[in-house]
């Protein structure tokens, strides 16, 4: 059987949606959360009968919204679903993202009894002023304790996101965020710089220039003092954002990024399989309806080119410490990468943002950041 | 026979810029009743968006009128003008097809620049001018004292001149009568034979090449057999016809009339402007006297954004070309810029308004260079070049001394403005030659100017040093032998050519910190840190330094969503597109236009 992984979209949050938000959930639909997961499971049913077969599932990932919000009960209810129409690898690695506030004792105990290994809790920072600044409801001590409680409940593999260059933070905070999870023994760091995406309220007041955030060089040093910190820790950055211990890298993450199969269920969700890019509507009430009525609710689908393939692979491939594989490259889309791009990697390999090594190239720990003026170069 | 001749008037109108000249025309059709007022939109005879826009005539349009005076119909062709100083060559070629010329001066601006250089024009050429008073309507009007000026500068009597409101349409009549009484009719013989003046030519993707004349003697018909006497090639007359202003097909054009001639020509280079056309078989003896061959006085190069729509370039430069024999093109390629044209134009604002026709009517995106003139440059061994591209300087040994045409300039203005002028023409390292108070209100000064120091930014200079108050008008009458250096940009240590310029050694730093610190300013941080330098020779001047990049890095992929990368990945792809590659420097297009926006 081969490898899937799936994806599970819960579009909930609970009070309001956090200010630099711009994914698909929903705060004001409390009342329509179990119409929702009966929608998600008749969907996992209908895809289950033509994938169940050939497919065992190797990692399941809920993400949102904020899936540790919805009612207790719901998510035990979809992972039976899963369980009773797809077979999941011995081994397999079961994530839910959550945020400290909803996480209780009780929510805590639903998961560890369905089979839920792995908790990705949504803190981004330890500074409570920072934290008001970008609208998240919890503060440092609540997301301090939902982290030590996860532990304490049996919880061995917890990952931590953190966010830079937020609105009134410093290399000083981040840091020390850093240090706390890592004397905290975290084995999976997230550290994600802020982008200001369109539609979302904190660009606006970025845009009306009522909320400064810090600059690139700012950002910058954040990101590298947290990886320096890290570092000492002994964490691996196996991704650009991401940083983990040994053996605890996500490896439902890898599979985006090197290109694996996966499918992603419920409102808005993404897939790829047999080389088609395909998501479902982001309408919230036409999923539900469409579902109910055992149709499937996907909206866009992309065939992707050979070079679409060849260049989504150089784009995801360098994000990695995997690296490029040239030869790999080469023996799927044809050509020369190396000698076809030579004046471009000389360059590059000079001026230390790449290595090349037996075929394959890897972007430099220091060049990281200026990782898509690397990717511009080379596509 | 002649007759027929005494109740027509070919007249133009002439008119510094805004003083309402196309308006007049406007109310001539209307009052004639050649188009309802409904017909009319407003400038009829500004067909392009850009004239329309800009509110000024770029090319000719004649239009035929009828008008009743005393109980005789009368035939008036109208010839418009236009009124910029880059276009002198277009008046020159109106006036030569009448017998008179409406003047037009605005009540409250009074005699400007390019009333003077229309008038001697129209001296030159014998005609009748009827001085009018335009915008009598506005407060502001000074009836008596712009009379008086046009008497003693022009030295033309106002005691008749029809003062008018083009706008409001008042005493439009008046000027139609002072046409018919004052402006001879012409004196042609229709049993000569055929003589026309070619005073301008357009091509229509229908009829060919067409040519719009003045028949000066003898008629000509479909089916006559013509013969451009200067290239000495036969053609037969397919259609003729007349502008009401829209072309109308009519059966003979004979002596004294004005219209249209196509002939099936294929390409306007054969219906050569100042040409005369005659009869292939019965030829006339005498071709009439033709114009002077225009020469650029602008150049710049012109690229595409996207270098790979070069060929797209080059077909509407072909085709803006067919209408417009004053503009120069030939290929060149850039370092920075790739395959592009070198170009050149009367002006300034001939070489804006094509490139902005290139951008509508083309829908292409272009790059132009910092605008150039011609320079005689007299090489060590005796022989002279001209240069008009910065870049094909010879290098600096292979040169004994370079000579740049120097431009006479006049400047009118109100005197409260004389010393800013005169500093900024010193600035301009200009020549003063002399002053002269027209009357209280206004003086002109006269300078001999480099052209190069014209084309830099000495309109803008102008305008905001006289709040808009004066008016300029130059003629570029000889060369002179200068200090001129090649200023050089480098980035990275490598030549950027197409941002290369030939200044006078006084301004060089002053322009090369100017330029490095826009430079800074617009080119995005690299993968390194990039030095900016303006260099004379070896020799830096100027420098500047743009950080490296730090930060270029897309955000977590979320959820899976690979598709929202790869599109951003595209979207950077297709930016590339617009970049320019110097050495290892990526500049935006975008960039170089605001570097060279410093120009203007």
């Amino acid at each position: 059987m081969k490898d899937l992984s799936l994806y599970i979209h819960i579009p909930f949050c609970s009070g309001h949606k956090c200010n630099y938000c711009s994914f698909v959930s929903f705060c004001n639909k409390t009342n329509d959360m179990e119409t929702y997961v009966k929608a998600l499971c008749e969907e996992i049913k209908i895809r289950s009968k033509e994938l169940a077969g050939e497919y065992s599932l190797a990692t399941i990932y809920f993400g949102g919204g904020t899936p540790s919000c919805i009612e207790t009960g719901l998510i035990a209810r979809i992972m039976l679903a899963i369980k009773a129409n797809f077979s999941i690898a011995r081994n397999a690695e079961i994530t839910i993202e959550c945020n400290p506030e909803s996480l209780t004792r009780e929510k805590l105990e639903e998961y560890k009894l369905v089979g839920i290994n792995r908790l990705s809790i949504g803190v981004q920072s330890f500074n409570n002023n920072v934290l008001d600044f970008i609208g998240r409801s919890h503060n440092a001590k609540v997301a301090k304790n939902a982290i030590i409680l996860a532990g304490q409940m049996g919880f061995d593999n917890i990952s931590v996101d953190m966010m830079l260059g937020l609105p009134a933070q410093d290399t000083v905070d981040v840091e020390k965020m850093a240090k706390w999870l890592a004397k905290h023994n975290v084995k999976h760091i997230s550290a994600y710089s802020l982008i200001l995406e369109k539609g979302t309220p904190m660009k606006e007041l970025v845009d009306e220039g009522r909320l400064s955030v810090p600059s690139d060089d700012e950002t910058v040093d954040m990101y590298n003092s947290v990886f320096a910190v890290l570092k000492k820790y002994g964490y691996q950055r196996y991704e650009v954002s991401n940083f983990a211990q040994p053996d605890y890298e996500c490896k439902h993450n890898i599979v985006y990024w090197t290109g694996k199969e996966y499918l992603g269920l419920g409102v808005s969700a993404h897939s790829f399989m047999g080389g088609k890019r395909f998501s479902n509507t982001e309408d919230f009430d036409k999923y539900i309806s469409s579902l109910l009525e055992k149709n499937l609710a996907v909206e866009n689908t992309e065939i992707l080119s050979p070079s679409q393939r060849r260049e989504e692979e150089i784009m995801l491939s360098l994000r990695t410490k995997f690296g490029l594989d040239t030869r790999r490259l080469d023996r799927l889309y044809g050509g020369n990468f190396l000698k076809d791009k030579e004046k471009e990697i000389d360059f590059l390999a000079k001026n230390g943002f790449i290595k090349i090594d037996d075929g394959k190239i890897y972007v430099c720990e220091n060049a990281y950041y200026v990782l898509s003026a690397i990717i511009s170069k080379l596509i | 026979m002649e007759d027929r001749q005494k109740n027509i008037r070919n007249f133009c109108i002439i008119a510094h810029i805004d003083h309402g000249k196309s308006t007049l025309a406007d109310r001539l059709i209307e009052k004639t009743g050649t188009l309802s007022k409904r017909e009319l939109t407003e400038q009829v005879l500004d067909s392009m968006d850009i004239e329309r826009e800009r509110g000024i005539t770029i090319k000719l349009t004649p239009t035929r009128m009828f008008y009743n005076y005393d109980g005789e119909e009368y035939t008036l062709n109208l010839i418009d003008t236009p009124g910029h100083v880059d276009f002198t060559y277009e008046v020159s070629r109106s006036l030569k097809a009448c017998e008179g010329a409406i003047l037009v001066v605005d009540a409250t601006q009074g005699v400007q620049a390019q009333t003077l250089a229309n008038v001697y024009l129209a001296l030159e050429n014998d005609l009748t001018i009827i001085p009018v008073i335009n915008k009598i309507d506005l407060p502001s009007a000074r009836v008596e004292e712009v009379k008086k000026e046009i008497e003693d500068v022009i030295g033309l009597s106002c005691k008749d001149a029809p003062l008018i409101s083009a706008k409001e349409g008042i005493n439009i009549e008046k000027v139609l009568e002072s046409i018919i009484l004052n402006i001879p009719s012409p004196k042609g013989e229709e049993s000569k034979p055929l003589k026309a003046l070619i005073f301008d030519s357009y091509y229509d993707n229908f009829k060919g090449a067409v040519s719009l004349v003045r028949i000066f003697d003898g008629k000509v018909t479909v089916g006559t057999k013509i013969k451009m006497m200067k290239t000495n090639r036969v053609y037969e007359v397919t259609e003729v016809g007349v502008f009401c202003p829209a072309t109308k097909e009519v059966r003979e054009l004979k002596a004294g009339d004005v219209g249209y001639i196509s002939a099936s020509i294929k390409n306007v280079s054969e219906t050569k402007v100042g040409d005369t056309i005659t009869y292939a078989d019965n030829p006339t003896e005498q071709a009439l006297d033709g114009y002077k061959d225009v020469k650029p006085m602008v150049y710049c190069g012109v690229f595409p954004v996207d270098g790979s729509r070069y060929q797209d370039l080059k077909d509407a430069l072909e085709k803006l070309k067919l209408n417009d024999d004053s503009i120069h093109y030939s290929p060149e390629v850039s370092n920075a810029l790739g395959f592009g044209f070198r170009c050149g134009f009367l002006g300034l604002l001939h070489l804006e308004i094509i490139t902005e026709r290139l951008e509508r009517e083309f829908d292409l995106d272009i790059i132009t260079t910092a605008p150039s003139v011609s320079y005689r440059v007299i090489k060590t061994d005796g022989t002279v070049l001209e240069v008009s591209n910065p870049s094909s300087l010879p290098a600096v040994t292979e040169i004994d001394c370079i000579e740049e045409p120097i431009a006479s300039v006049s400047i009118f203005t109100p005197p409260e403005y004389v010393g800013n002028i005169m500093e900024l023409c010193q600035n301009k390292r200009g020549v003063y030659l002399d002053m002269q108070y027209l009357d209280s209100n206004r003086v002109v000064l006269k300078y001999e100017i480099p052209l190069n120091e014209i084309v830099y930014d000495f309109f803008d200079g102008l305008k905001s040093r006289t709040r808009g108050y004066a008016s300029l008008d130059y003629e570029v009458n000889k060369y002179t032998k200068s200090d001129l250096v090649k200023l050089d940009i480098l980035l990275n240590g490598e030549k950027c050519d197409a941002l290369s310029i030939i200044v006078h050694r006084s301004q060089a730093y002053a322009r090369g910190k100017k330029l490095t610190e826009k430079l800074k300013e617009v080119i995005p941080r690299q993968l390194f840190e990039l030095p900016i330098q303006a260099c004379i020779g070896g020799k830096v001047i100027a420098r500047e330094t743009v950080k490296a990049m730090r930060k270029d890095v897309l955000a977590k992929c979320y959820g899976g969503d690979i598709t929202r990368k790869r599109k951003l990945l595209e979207k950077q792809k297709e930016g590339k597109k617009r970049m320019r590659q110097v050495g290892s420097v990526e500049i935006p297009s975008e960039a170089f236009m605001t570097i060279l926006k410093l120009d203007s």
